[in-house]
């Protein structure tokens, strides 16, 4: 049973990357088909059986899972559209909708629905249906006075990208005060960010984007797309139009640097780990680190076990590792906007509901976490990172489940705290174990206690470093031993997005080698095996990266 | 087809002239027109003082605090900020056009903090502060427009398209708020700081005469020390217009 869930899992997963890496679909290939009450009937069917779950049956935003959602499912009785070519405030053309229907929001759960790249889509003669349909929920879309293909936004020739035209587009960051809200690093952290919210009256906050994580742009990555929103601002949300403040040319300029800051490359692949000679440091800039090659490990909401968590914070943690003849050390580095460094437990919500509400009721949406129920504000809860391990070694393949593990297979985890960072009373690292879900972490003895950390968080970013002997004494430890390939899996927690507990992201298990002096490729046969079948959960975490 | 698109052509001139019809403000020649004037009174006992509102960012141009604006009481009694405006009017005087309202953020303040525009017209917005503003506006929580103005000395052209009472605010500074009313017609004024608005050149008869004003009862604080006011007052009155004459009509807040 449990293998055929992660089939489907695995199906749904992959059919999801697919769709969100899809970037065409935006032009229709046929010409668009006229609208008329008969396709207006047609596209209330589709709209009913694909989009109501979210949307609404009266398009309000208010379907069954939009209280699961964030950012929340479009209302359409607004005729408010943040991704448009139209000028700031007014409505978009049916192209634009057809563009966000076939692409999807990517950073949203909003999937696509082009159904050349991804099977469940909708045929273009059917997207433009859904579109007359949606229509017809706002008034505004009636008004003659306010005919979106009158306002369209002047779009002129491209500058390509060039070091001039980037270093231009630097420039007037800064001139332009971008940073204010999306930081001097474009981490999505400037000064305005912990203040920004909607002005729908719900007052959810809304967060500047973070520039370099591209697959969370909900408008698209590319120069165009990223030109288009500052001609067209977002609307309902803080991000404005500069058509008035920025030359046409300007514009280009910006959004050349815009791509310039995306992250290039993500690195997969096993965390191979160098002897150095000397102490490992506890400094997250000693320049030993530098000289370690890192990977990127893609992290995805828990969404294994009640409480399911749809909307982590944490996507993406860049990984190193060192060792020497004593100790194994590891760098973490990741992106959060806002430093969390307290922990209120008496705030805590209590998850155990979540899991007496999933056999109470049948395992669907009820057991994922609403976002309103956890508090979001900035002081409740700490940022936090995790390294798993097995607590005992593993034959082949053989792996404890990657969240917390199971009853016959516990993990060892090595969890830095933020808040005991910041009282700086000891290690901010506790050493702990687990065997399953239910349970929380069991911290070791005092003297069972073996891991140094250090964190610092600067500029929208954290470093982390754990240290820890090769091999210690203690039974419940993960030991280690040079030419082997070692699980490890990351959990991550972002305070302010209300994350503690299970609400949390996390990674599947990937490996660590500790090179030795002979060639990795003698282990490369062992490896391949192991990694056709934990590639399984690799999928899993995958389906995940577009959100 | 060309009967086709002759059929589309008359019946979207019919949809028009329907849905322009129930609203439409036609501009007349207007003799012997009469004036409102209009007076907005606190009755309210002793003035309620609002705490300033905290500045959270830029303190070095904006300040650290600035003074609440939504109760602005003359020595006579006299509320400023409200807006005086005929409810329904379908046809007077000619709508002044190529003439647009100003709206100033100077020393990260609105001014006017309350005024009137008319559908169809523009609005100057000006930064005269050397930090980044954004003017973003709203209808009942729907965004009008939201234009990003980092530069000083710098003017945004907005032409008004919808009806309806909007509010404004800055996402750069959250203690920014202003308000403005869009009508279709021209008979409308902001009250002045004895209180007073005055409507002029009416074609005579009876009209029912509002006035709205943001609220100064205080509901609570949000997160960023900014106040949160009770909903808007509106008040309403029947007012005869002569003709050449002036009808006086006085509003009480309390």
């Amino acid at each position: 049973m449990k293998q055929i869930k992660l089939f489907i899992a695995i199906i749904i997963g992959s059919a999801v990357l697919w769709g969100n890496t899809a970037t065409a679909g935006e032009i229709p290939a046929k010409p668009k088909i006229p609208n008329t009450p008969e396709a207006i009937e047609a596209g209330k069917k589709i709209y009913f059986r694909r989009c109501s779950f979210c949307h609404g049956l009266e398009g309000k935003g208010d379907g069954p899972v939009s209280d699961q959602l964030l950012p929340r499912p479009r209302d359409f009785t607004t005729g408010l559209f943040k991704l448009r070519t139209t000028v700031s405030g007014e409505l978009p053309v049916d192209e634009d909708l057809f563009r966000a229907i076939s692409r999807g929001l990517t950073g949203s759960a909003m999937q696509p629905f082009d159904i050349d790249k991804i099977k469940s889509g909708l045929t273009e003669e059917e997207r433009w249906q859904v579109i007359y349909y949606i229509k017809t929920f706002s008034e505004d879309f009636k008004d003659p006075d306010r005919d979106p293909t009158k306002q369209l936004v002047k779009v002129s020739k491209q500058i390509p990208s060039s070091p001039e035209s980037i270093a231009k587009g630097k420039e007037l960051f800064q001139k332009m005060k971008c940073w204010e809200c999306h930081g001097e690093n474009a981490r999505g952290n400037g000064p305005n960010a912990p203040r920004l919210k909607t002005k729908d009256g719900k007052n959810d906050p809304i967060l500047p984007a973070d520039l370099s994580k591209f697959w969370r742009y909900k408008g698209g990555s590319t120069v165009n797309d990223i030109y288009m929103r500052f001609n067209t601002g977002l609307n309902g949300t803080p991000m404005p139009s500069f058509t008035d403040s920025l030359s046409d040319e300007e514009r280009w300029h910006l959004a050349n640097y815009v791509v310039s800051l995306q992250k290039k490359e993500i690195k997969s692949g096993v965390l191979t780990t160098k002897i150095v000679k000397g102490d490992i440091p506890l400094d997250t800039e000693n320049p030993i680190w530098a000289t370690a090659e890192p990977i990127d490990m893609m992290m995805s909401g828990q969404v294994v076990v009640a409480p399911r968590w749809e909307n982590p914070s944490v996507d993406l943690v860049t990984v190193k590792a060192v060792y020497n003849d004593k100790e194994i050390g590891f760098l973490f580095e990741w992106s959060d906007r806002f430093k969390d460094t307290a922990h209120k437990t008496e705030t805590e919500v209590n998850f155990g509901a979540y899991q007496a509400a999933l056999s109470a009721k049948p395992a669907g949406y009820h057991s994922y976490v609403k976002w309103q129920e956890i508090p979001r504000d900035i002081g409740n809860f700490r940022d936090s990172i995790a390294i798993q391990f097995s607590a005992k070694p593993m034959e082949g393949t053989e792996k404890p489940h990657f969240v917390r593990g199971d009853t016959s297979k516990s993990v060892n985890l090595w969890v830095w705290k933020s808040e005991l960072q910041e009282e700086g009373k000891g290690s901010p690292v506790e050493d702990s174990n687990v065997n399953g879900f239910q349970k929380p972490f069991t911290p070791q003895s005092p003297e069972g206690q073996q891991v140094k950390g250090a964190g610092v968080w600067k500029d929208g970013q954290w470093k982390v470093v754990m240290v820890r002997p090769l091999t210690t004494p203690d039974k419940n430890d993960i030991q280690f031993e040079k030419g082997k390939f070692i699980p490890f899996a990351l959990n991550a927690w972002d305070g302010s997005n209300g994350e503690h507990g299970l609400a949390m992201s996390v990674s599947s298990w990937n490996y660590i080698l500790l090179e030795t002096s002979t060639p990795t490729h003698v282990y490369l046969y062992t490896f391949l095996s192991m990694a056709l079948i934990g590639g399984a959960e690799v999928w899993l975490v995958r389906r995940k990266n577009g959100r | 087809m060309k009967r086709f698109l002759s059929f589309l052509f008359v019946s979207c001139l019919v949809v028009a002239v329907c849905v322009g019809g129930v609203y439409a403000y036609d501009e007349v020649d207007v003799a012997d027109g009469g004036s409102i004037m209009g007076h907005v009174i606190w009755k309210g006992g002793a003035v309620p003082k609002n705490d300033p509102v905290k500045v959270q960012k830029n303190q070095d141009v904006c300040g650290n605090e600035k003074p609440s604006e939504a109760l602005i009481v003359g020595k006579d009694g006299g509320v400023k900020f409200a807006v005086g405006y005929i409810e329904k009017i379908e046809k007077g005087k000619k709508i002044v056009r190529g003439k647009s309202t100003l709206l100033t953020q100077k020393n990260c303040q609105f001014a006017p903090h309350v005024f009137t525009v008319i559908k169809g017209t523009d609005l100057d917005v000006l930064n005269s502060d050397p930090v980044l503003h954004n003017i973003n506006t709203a209808i009942g929580g729907l965004q009008l427009f939201n234009k990003g103005q980092p530069n000083k000395d710098t003017t945004v052209t907005v032409r008004v398209r919808k009806l309806g009472q909007v509010d404004v605010t800055c996402d750069s500074h959250t203690h920014m708020k202003g308000y403005f009313s869009i009508f279709d017609h021209p008979y409308h004024a902001t009250t002045d700081e004895n209180g007073v608005f005055t409507i002029d050149n009416i074609p005579p008869g009876k009209y029912t005469v509002k006035v709205w004003h943001e609220s100064w009862k205080v509901n609570g604080k949000d997160d960023d020390g900014r106040l949160i006011y009770d909903k808007p007052v509106e008040l309403s009155q029947e007012v005869t217009v002569p003709a050449k004459g002036t009808a006086h009509v006085n509003f009480e807040l309390k």
